[in-house]
C-alpha cells in the first residue's frame, strides 16, 4: 500500500515514515501543496494524509482533487472543524495532538472501508 | 468580559437609583411630617379656640393694646409659621360641635369646597376619630370638652402644594438621575474597561496560541517516542515519558474545549439530559464502585435543547471532580420543575470557607487537588451551564460540598 503523508513539519513526517513504514506499506513524504499535486497527478496512492495546514496549495483544494481521483484522506487538524464543509471530501480526520495508536486506527478504518489490507 | 462591564453598569445604577430613592424619599418625608405637625398645630390653635376667638375679630390684627396671642412668643418658623397672626386670614376650615344628642351646630365655616350640610355629615363621619389627613389634603382634629364634640377641619391643600411639588421633582429627578447615570455610566465603562477587555483578549489570543503550538510537539513526541520504545523497549524512563505526554495532551485538549465553548455558540439540538447523565455516570461507574464509593441518584428523563457535546464533556467533568475528591459517596440529582432544571452534585468532600467560588477559576488548583490538576475543569463546566444561560454554584451544604447547575 501506497500512502502519500503530507505536512509542512519534517519532524513528523519523518517520524510517521518509520512507525507506518515496513515491508507492505511505503510511506512517501512531502512537504508542500505543490509537490502534493505534482505526485497526486504523477502517481495514484492508496491513501493520503494531509496536514490541514499544508503550504502553497489550500488543502480543501487537494481534498476536492483527492475526492476526484477517489483517493482515501485523513485529514489531520489543529483543532476542531467549524464547519462541515471544512473538512468535505475527507474520508476521516484526526485532531492534534494524536498518539501513534490513534492514527494507525484511523487508517485501518478507512483501509477497511476501501478494502485495503494494512 | 461584556457580561462583566453590563453586570457593572447595573449594579452601578441600581446602587444610584436606590441612593436617590433613600436621600429623595427621606426628604420628602420629612416634609410631610413637618407639612402634618403645622397642620396640627393649626387645628390645635382652632380647637382650642385661640383662632376661633382671633377670627371673632373679623380676621382683623388686633388693635393696639388689645390681646395678642403673638405678644412674647416667636412665631413658629419665623414670622411667617403657623403661629402668625396672617396665617388664620387664609385659612379655609370649618368648625362643628356635637352635644350630646348628637346635634350639630356650626361654630365657624370659611370654606367653599363644601356646603353645610356636606360639613356636618363630614364631621359627623370624623366624630370617632382624634387627629389626621383626610380627604387627602384635609387635616381635622377631634376634641371632647364637658360631653361636646368638637370637629375642627382645614384644608391644607395650598400649603401641600410645595411638598406635593417637591415630591413629584423628587421622583422626575430620581428617575431622570437613574436614566443619566445609565447613559454616563454606559459611555464610562467602555473606557474603564477596554485595557480589562484588552487583557482578557490577549490572555485567550495567549492561551489559544499557546494551545496550538504544543499540539504538533505533542503528537511528534509521542510518535518518536514509539520509535524509540520501538528500538530499545519500554523503559521506566519512556513510561514516565508517556505519563507526561498524557497530562499535557490532556492539559492541550482541556484548553481548546475551554475556547471553544467560551467563543462559540455551537448549534443547538434536542436531546435527554438524563440520558447523558446516565450515560457519563456508566463510564464511571466501575472506578467508583472499585474506590468503594456508594453512589445514589434520583434522575429525572429531562429533555433539554442545547450544546450536546458541550454538556457530555461538562459532565464528564464533573464526573472526573467528583471521583477524585469523594469521600465515601455521591450524589447526583436532575430535576425539572417550573420551567427550570436543576442539577446538583454531591461528594462529601469539604472545603475552606470562602474558596467555593474559586473551583471555577481558571487555572485555581485548591490545597486539596489532586496532582496532576490544571484547575480548568470546572471552568468548562462553568462556561458551558454560561452558554446555557444557566447558573453554577458551589457551595457547602451540611459542610460538605455541593456542586448545582441551575438551567
Amino acid at each position: 500500500m501506497k500512502i502519500l503523508f503530507a505536512s509542512p513539519d519534517r519532524d513528523l513526517l519523518s517520524a510517521y515514515a518509520i512507525l507506518l513504514g515496513n515491508s507492505e506499506t511505503e510511506v512517501e513524504k512531502a512537504f508542500d501543496g505543490t509537490f502534493v499535486l505534482t505526485r497526486l497527478e504523477e502517481g495514484h496512492p492508496d491513501l493520503m494524509i494531509l496536514s490541514n495546514d499544508i503550504p502553497r496549495v489550500d488543502s480543501r483544494k487537494i481534498l476536492a482533487f483527492c475526492a476526484g481521483k477517489k483517493i482515501p484522506v485523513i485529514l489531520l487538524l489543529d483543532s476542531k472543524p467549524k464547519s462541515a464543509e471544512a473538512v468535505e471530501n475527507a474520508s476521516e480526520y484526526l485532531i492534534m495532538p494524536f498518539s501513534p495508536r490513534e492514527l494507525k486506527a484511523v487508517i485501518k478504518k478507512v483501509t477497511d472501508k476501501e478494502g485495503y489490507g494494512t | 468580559m461584556k457580561k462583566t462591564r453590563r453586570r457593572f453598569v447595573l449594579y452601578a445604577v441600581l446602587a444610584v437609583f436606590a441612593s436617590l430613592v433613600i436621600l429623595l424619599g427621606a426628604i420628602n418625608i420629612v416634609n410631610f411630617t413637618m407639612a402634618a405637625d403645622d397642620a396640627d398645630a393649626l387645628t390645635e390653635a382652632v380647637a382650642s379656640g385661640e383662632a376661633g376667638r382671633f377670627l371673632d375679630s373679623g380676621g382683623q390684627a388686633p388693635a393696639p393694646g388689645q390681646e395678642n396671642p403673638q405678644d412674647g412668643r416667636p412665631g413658629r418658623f419665623g414670622p411667617m409659621g403657623t403661629d402668625s397672626p396672617e396665617v388664620y386670614n387664609s385659612l379655609r376650615f370649618f368648625r362643628i360641635s356635637f352635644d350630646k344628642e348628637d346635634n350639630a351646630t356650626l361654630l365657624n365655616f370659611r370654606i367653599s369646597a363644601v356646603t353645610n350640610d356636606e360639613a356636618v355629615e363630614w364631621a359627623r363621619s370624623l366624630k370617632k376619630e382624634t387627629t389626621g389627613w383626610t380627604r387627602g389634603t384635609y387635616r381635622y382634629r377631634v376634641t371632647k370638652r364637658d360631653g361636646v364634640t368638637y370637629v375642627t377641619v382645614i384644608d391644607q391643600g395650598r400649603e401641600l402644594l410645595p411638598a406635593y411639588r417637591i415630591l413629584i421633582l423628587s421622583v422626575c429627578g430620581t428617575l431622570l438621575g437613574t436614566l443619566l447615570s445609565f447613559i454616563i455610566l454606559r459611555i464610562v465603562s467602555k473606557k474603564l474597561f477596554a485595557p480589562l477587555e484588552d487583557a482578557d483578549r490577549k490572555q485567550k489570543k495567549f492561551i489559544a496560541a499557546a494551545e496550538q503550538e504544543f499540539k504538533l510537539p505533542l503528537t511528534v513526541i509521542s510518535a518518536d517516542l514509539e520509535i524509540i520504545e520501538r528500538g530499545s523497549g519500554s523503559t521506566e524512563q519512556t513510561r514516565s515519558i508517556h505519563r507526561q505526554l498524557d497530562r499535557m495532551t490532556a492539559l492541550v485538549k482541556n484548553v481548546g474545549d475551554l475556547n471553544v465553548f467560551e467563543d462559540s455558540r455551537q448549534a443547538a439540538e434536542e436531546f435527554s439530559l438524563g440520558d447523558l447523565l446516565c450515560s457519563s455516570l456508566e463510564k464511571r461507574r466501575a472506578d467508583f464502585e472499585k474506590a468503594g464509593l456508594a453512589v445514589e441518584t434520583d434522575i429525572d428523563p429531562v429533555h433539554f435543547k442545547g450544546n450536546r457535546e458541550a454538556f457530555e464533556k461538562a459532565f464528564d467533568e464533573i464526573m472526573e471532580n467528583l471521583s477524585k475528591y469523594a469521600v465515601s459517596f455521591i450524589k447526583i440529582s436532575l430535576k425539572a420543575a417550573n420551567g427550570r432544571i436543576k442539577l446538583s452534585f454531591a461528594n462529601g468532600t469539604t472545603l475552606k470557607d470562602g474558596v467555593y467560588d474559586q473551583v471555577f477559576d481558571r487555572f485555581v488548583t485548591l490545597e486539596n487537588a489532586k496532582p496532576g490538576s490544571a484547575g480548568l475543569g470546572l471552568t468548562s463546566v462553568k462556561n458551558v451551564s454560561a452558554m446555557h444561560n444557566g447558573r453554577i454554584s458551589a457551595k457547602a451544604e451540611n459542610g460538605e460540598f455541593m456542586l448545582g447547575m441551575d438551567l
